[in-house]
């Protein structure tokens, strides 16, 4: 490629390196057993972001500038290696690799990660890999990233049932989800059981949720950026498991040696003839899914990659305990919803220090509700869609140890369908469908990361944004009212994060951060439905914004053995999205009379100590955190608790999160989750009066109790009862309990009309019953057995 | 090759989700409800008028009486006076509403407090084409019996008026035939009430008492049943699903169903009332609302007015049910009737076998003008 291009899209912007001397760094990869070389083994080189794959000979060699490195060897199905080196001359190293199913240390999970690094001035961000998200124990043995996620502090969702996350108190759709840089907007399968990220596909995961870096925006608390594997084989590899909840095939082959790779993964799940068999009241339900990743990789040449991500998910579920929607003649609802996300990715060196990441992303999110004729085999569809297409550009470049920068854009184009109702033949249901809103997202950016001196990092950044929205027909809130056609919203989105090393081991960190968020999910409910209306900012409905502050410290002890954190926040926010009695937004034309934008107000404290190796390790985090709204409605009818600061759904004031690990003999290993969070915010009654015949309970204030606490304990054993000493077959087994205790965790709470004699001894004389509904009654047992041939 | 091979085998231990727990309520003292409905059916026209306070420790909300409380037609100017009877305030027989006229309700308090109502105005009534009532051994799973209920599906033909927004409102009378009109547990009927006599130590388990003149029970629907034209204006709605009527006994039964026709308002009041009421439960329940209508005092417009005053045109029609033949098990219970000795009673005199049907809303000793005897 013509590097012309990249001249003139960034000219100006290199600073050009400092001459320095320059030396050639070999490694060689080897299988520590049999001391074959490990062709293909992926080298990873830090701080300049480069490296590459090792040849036939598991040689691989480059030329570095002299300065001190981290090299990291990954091969799949071996044990990650890591060396600190220092180049200041020729430096050759050989790295044995032990192969993961002979190693003890496997289950050893490495918490290291979840803490800050002490010298950065990224602040609140948080890694997992995937291999500590297998060894969490998981419910029905599903690994889920989301649960994994929820294990750390600051991070919350609505129940076991959750169609998301919610970050430092808030919403759901405030939380910005990348799989592969490609939006996310429906997380999970099953209505919230499980995410819906192909498990053996993904690499690791990133929350940024403090002075989030300049090159993501769009949301207005957090970044969930979650990577695919790169699929660098040597030779084809294939993994799978087969149960009652999903199935998985995973396959990564080479197709061109030493240049293309090829990576699939896919996961179904037929649960339909499970659900009858757990209970009556499943008899109507139905729930199937599917999702699928596969990544192409090819290597152009010494400086040039470039990966094409295909992603694929589909769930069609019919569930009793949802409500269905009103004014359509059909007795059942059907939910089926798709995404269709494909990312390109094309990385040019120009040298070890600096790269130009090109990335074409384009989405498609389309969830569709079909209701079956009552009297004929005709289907009204309900469908809805996001496109979502974006170019993005940046140019990074190590300039220095102490000064790094990136520079870049974004551009985004949305093309929303917010709803169509086909009706078929049916001749009871007219056709409609709601203007196409269409909008550009066009986000500059820049950052820069420079070391005042030893101990004082700084992080500087700014995006800028402006969004014009281009409404076919934009719908005034009157039917009189003019119609606006256009709308401009323009902001500047700094981002700040310093870092002064008290010591070696200890530092403190503060930081900065501004968001806009233009695209929102607008639900009327605990967690959203699949189907639930995504609304782009307009004339009606503002952009909503955040300011984050954060200060934290941080302390490593024992050589870095264990880690210490504590970070607090406080993030105030504008037009948080909140809803009028009664609101349908149900193909609704005038959705804005339907909605109230409401101030947020977010703050808490996380505390976290990470023991990251030795035998017995593990995590455990505290958070105490609030999350607060408050309504400006002038109409006494419209205003949520009467214009008064109400606590949000995620206002949760505890958190207690703890993960163990116990690495016993070469057997046996032990892992047990413990959380505690205070319960969610839900609605008690201020009065009770009959109507129509009915008993109904009369709401003035607005989350003013809280649900029971949500507490859970979780435990895995795995057992290895056989090595793989020419042997071609080993074994082992994998016992979970997700919810030890079996406690039912209240997902709800309700009043129903009492019915004569029913539950007296619990509802005693109150004129209404009450109900806890709870997602899990149960703890869950799930026995895996796992083997390897080869 | 490699090769990775995993099974799981999962153990559900399944249970119910769902669980009773002490209902919680922060009650507020004062609060004020004015509910009112005016309609085209003569005798239907009603007001109540409730306030919320706390008597020897314990919260109700109680019938304001000696309130002034009249309807006007804001077309003609003429305001027609609503009298207490029992605890509601009801139109003269004689009245009804009009539609395309415009109507609003004036209340003034004992306090001195003015509450009136928005402007509404009727719209006309839909006929309701034909009915159909369905057989269902398993209708519904009832999640506070933990099985399946069996029953009637009741749904409805009517045709929509074309480039008019409607907005639908279903209400019935399930009426039954009503064999015993008391049934004392632990204890005997005298004077129209249970009581136990002292000195009886064992007594069965109930005593029955035949009705000493025919009567019906009457049941309301349990649920807010809403229509809303906007995806079907001037279309012919058939087959509509309106309500499962639950075998509760396998007695002849009678459906008076009423169409009621609202304006847009009432109906996003009422819709609001059907997520309180019927859509509270499940993954997705919206969280619940204050019930606040277009009732407001006129001094006070800080002063939270609960409730409505609703104009509604109506139609009504009819359905008989047989039943005695259906085999499924009845929601309540078939317990074998147990009579009052009458013969050397031990029980104080008079001895009893008869009790009067206590005509109510939900009793009538008047036969149903489509009640067909199969006797």
């Amino acid at each position: 490629m013509n590097k012309i291009v990249f001249f003139i899209a960034f000219i100006g912007l290199s600073l050009g390196a400092f001459a320095q001397n320059k030396f050639e760094f070999s490694v060689e990869v080897i299988d520590a057993k049999t001391n074959t070389f490990l062709e293909s083994a992926e080298v990873i080189i830090e701080p300049c972001q480069c490296g590459g794959v090792t040849n036939a000979k598991g040689f691989f060699e480059i030329e570095l500038t002299e300065d001190d490195y981290k090299i990291t060897v990954t091969y799949i199905g071996y044990r990650t290696e890591q060396r600190n080196i220092r180049v200041d001359r020729d430096r050759f190293i050989r790295v044995a690799l032990n192969e993961e199913t002979e190693e003890l240390e496997e289950i050893v999970l490495s918490a290291k990660s979840l803490m800050e690094s002490i010298e950065s001035p990224q602040m609140g961000a948080l890694y997992i890999n995937s291999l500590v998200m297998k060894k969490l124990p998981a419910v029905a043995g599903e690994y889920d990233i989301f649960k994994s996620m929820t294990m750390l502090s600051g991070i919350t969702n609505s129940g076991e049932i959750s169609n998301g996350l919610s970050v430092r108190g808030g919403t759901l759709d405030q939380n910005l989800l990348l799989y592969e840089y490609a939006p996310v907007f429906n997380t999970t399968h099953l209505f919230g059981l499980f995410s819906v990220f192909t498990p053996e596909a993904v690499s690791s995961v990133n929350l940024y949720r403090a002075n989030i870096p300049s090159r993501y925006g769009g949301r207005s608390t957090s970044v969930l950026d979650l990577r695919v594997a790169n699929p660098l084989v040597e030779k084809p590899q294939i993994k799978g498991s087969l149960g009652l909840v999903s199935s998985h095939l995973s396959v990564q082959l080479p197709l061109i040696e030493n240049k293309l790779y090829l990576g699939a993964h896919s996961r179904v799940g037929f649960t339909d003839f499970l659900l009858p068999l757990f209970s009556q009241r499943l008899q109507n339900s139905k729930a199937n899914f599917y999702d699928a990743t596969f990544k192409l990789q090819y290597l152009v040449g010494a400086n040039d990659q470039i990966s094409l991500t295909a992603f694929r998910t589909n769930d069609f579920y019919q569930l009793d305990l949802i409500s269905e929607i009103d004014n359509i003649n059909s007795d059942i609802n059907q939910y089926d919803f798709s995404t269709s996300n494909y990312s390109l990715n094309w990385t040019h060196s120009f040298s070890d220090d600096a790269y130009l990441k090109t990335i074409a992303v384009n989405s498609l999110y389309s969830p569709k509700t079909i209701f079956p004729d009552n009297a004929s085999d005709n289907e009204v569809v309900y469908s809805s869609s996001i496109g979502y297409q974006s170019l993005h550009n940046e140019y990074y470049k190590t300039v220095s140890d102490r000064l790094k920068y990136y520079i870049g854009q974004q551009s985004v184009f949305y093309n929303l369908e917010p709803g169509t109702l086909a009706p078929g033949s049916s001749l009871s249901v007219t056709g409609v469908k709601l203007a196409n809103e269409k909008g550009l997202l066009v986000s500059p950016y820049a950052n820069v990361e420079f070391a005042f001196s030893d101990n004082l990092r700084t992080s500087i950044g700014m995006r800028f944004n402006r969004f014009d929205l281009d409404a076919d027909n934009q719908i005034p809130p009157n039917a009189n009212d003019e119609f606006e056609l256009n709308t401009t919203y323009s902001g500047l989105e700094p981002r700040l994060g310093i870092s002064w090393n008290l010591a070696d081991n200890s530092s403190i960190k503060m930081s900065f951060a501004r968001l806009h968020q233009y695209l929102q999910n607008i639900y009327n409910s605990t967690t959203p439905l699949p189907t639930s209306r995504w609304k782009l900012s307009d004339s009606y409905i503002k952009p909503q914004s955040s300011n984050s502050y954060g200060l934290g410290y941080y302390q490593s002890l024992r050589d870095g053995e264990v880690d210490f954190s504590i970070e607090g926040y406080y993030r105030n926010s504008a037009n948080n999205l909140t809803y009028k009695p009664g609101a349908d937004f149900f193909l609704e034309p005038r959705i804005q009379n339907e909605i109230i934008q409401a101030d947020g107000k977010a703050y808490g404290v996380e505390l976290n100590l990470a023991k990251t190796q030795g035998k017995v390790n593990g995590w455990i985090n505290y958070t105490y955190s609030r999350s607060f709204l408050k309504s400006f409605a002038e109409k006494l009818g419209d205003r949520v608790n009467n214009n008064k600061w109400y606590a949000s759904d995620f206002d949760r004031p505890h958190i207690l999160n703890a993960t163990l690990n116990l690495e016993g003999d070469i057997y046996n290993t032990w892992s047990f989750n413990a959380t505690y969070q205070s319960g969610r915010p839900y609605t008690v009654a201020n009065s009770i009066v009959d109507i129509q015949d009915l008993t109904v309970p009369i709401f003035i204030e607005r989350n003013n109790s809280r649900l029971r606490p949500y507490y859970r304990f979780d435990f895995s054993w795995k057992v290895k009862y056989g090595k793989k000493v020419n042997r071609r077959w080993v074994g082992d087994w994998t016992f979970t309990i997700y919810n030890i205790t079996g406690r039912k965790n209240p997902f709800n709470l309700y009043y129903e009309q009492r019915q004569a004699n029913l539950n007296n001894e619990v509802f005693l004389d109150s004129p209404l019953g009450s109900y806890e509904l709870a997602v899990l009654n149960s703890p869950i047992l799930a026995l895996t057995y796992n083997f390897v041939f080869d | 090759m490699r090769y990775f091979f995993a099974f799981i085998v999962l153990v559900f231990l399944s249970q119910s989700c769902i669980e009773p727990v002490k209902p919680e309520f922060q009650y507020i003292e004062n609060v004020l409800f004015v509910e009112g409905l005016a309609s085209t059916a003569q005798g239907t026209s009603f007001v109540s008028i409730r306030q919320a306070s706390t008597e020897f420790g314990i919260y109700q909300t109680s019938f304001v009486e000696g309130a002034s409380v009249r309807v006007e037609n804001i077309d003609e100017g003429v305001e027609t006076p609503f009298s207490q009877d029992l605890e509601s305030y009801v139109a003269p027989t004689d009245f009804i509403v009009n539609p395309g006229q415009s109507y609003k309700l004036i209340v003034d308090l004992p306090d001195g407090r003015r509450i009136e109502s928005n402007a509404e105005s009727t719209a006309d009534a839909v006929e309701i084409n034909d009915v159909q009532i369905n057989y269902e051994s398993e209708l519904y799973f009832d999640e506070e019996l933990e099985r399946n209920i069996p029953g009637h599906q009741m749904r409805v033909d009517f045709l929509d008026p074309e480039n008019v927004p409607n907005y639908y409102y279903f209400t019935y009378r399930f009426i039954e035939d009503l064999k015993f009109c008391e049934r004392c547990y632990d204890g005997i009927l005298r004077d129209g009430s249970c009581y136990r006599p002292s000195g009886f130590r064992n007594f069965p388990d109930y005593y029955d008492y035949q009705c000493d003149t025919e009567c019906w029970k009457i049941r309301f629907p349990e649920s807010i049943i809403l229509y809303d034209d906007q995806f079907s204006d001037g279309l012919n709605i058939e087959n509509y699903y309106v309500d499962n009527l639950p075998l509760y006994t396998r007695t002849d039964a009678l459906v008076e169903l009423q169409l009621w026709t609202l304006t847009e308002e009432a109906y996003r009041y009422y819709k609001v009332l059907k997520d309180l009421v019927d859509n509270n439960i499940g993954f997705n329940a919206p969280p619940p609302a204050p019930l606040v209508g277009n009732m407001r005092n006129v001094l006070n417009d800080e002063e939270f007015v609960f409730g409505r005053f609703s104009v509604a045109a109506a139609s009504t029609t009819a359905v008989f049910i047989e039943r005695e033949t259906l085999t499924d098990l009845p929601i309540e219970p078939i317990l074998p009737v147990v009579f009052e000795p009458t013969l050397n009673s031990p029980y104080p005199p008079p001895a009893t076998i008869l009790a009067p049907c206590n005509e109510s809303r939900y009793r009538t000793a008047i036969k149903p003008e489509n009640w067909i005897d199969n006797e």
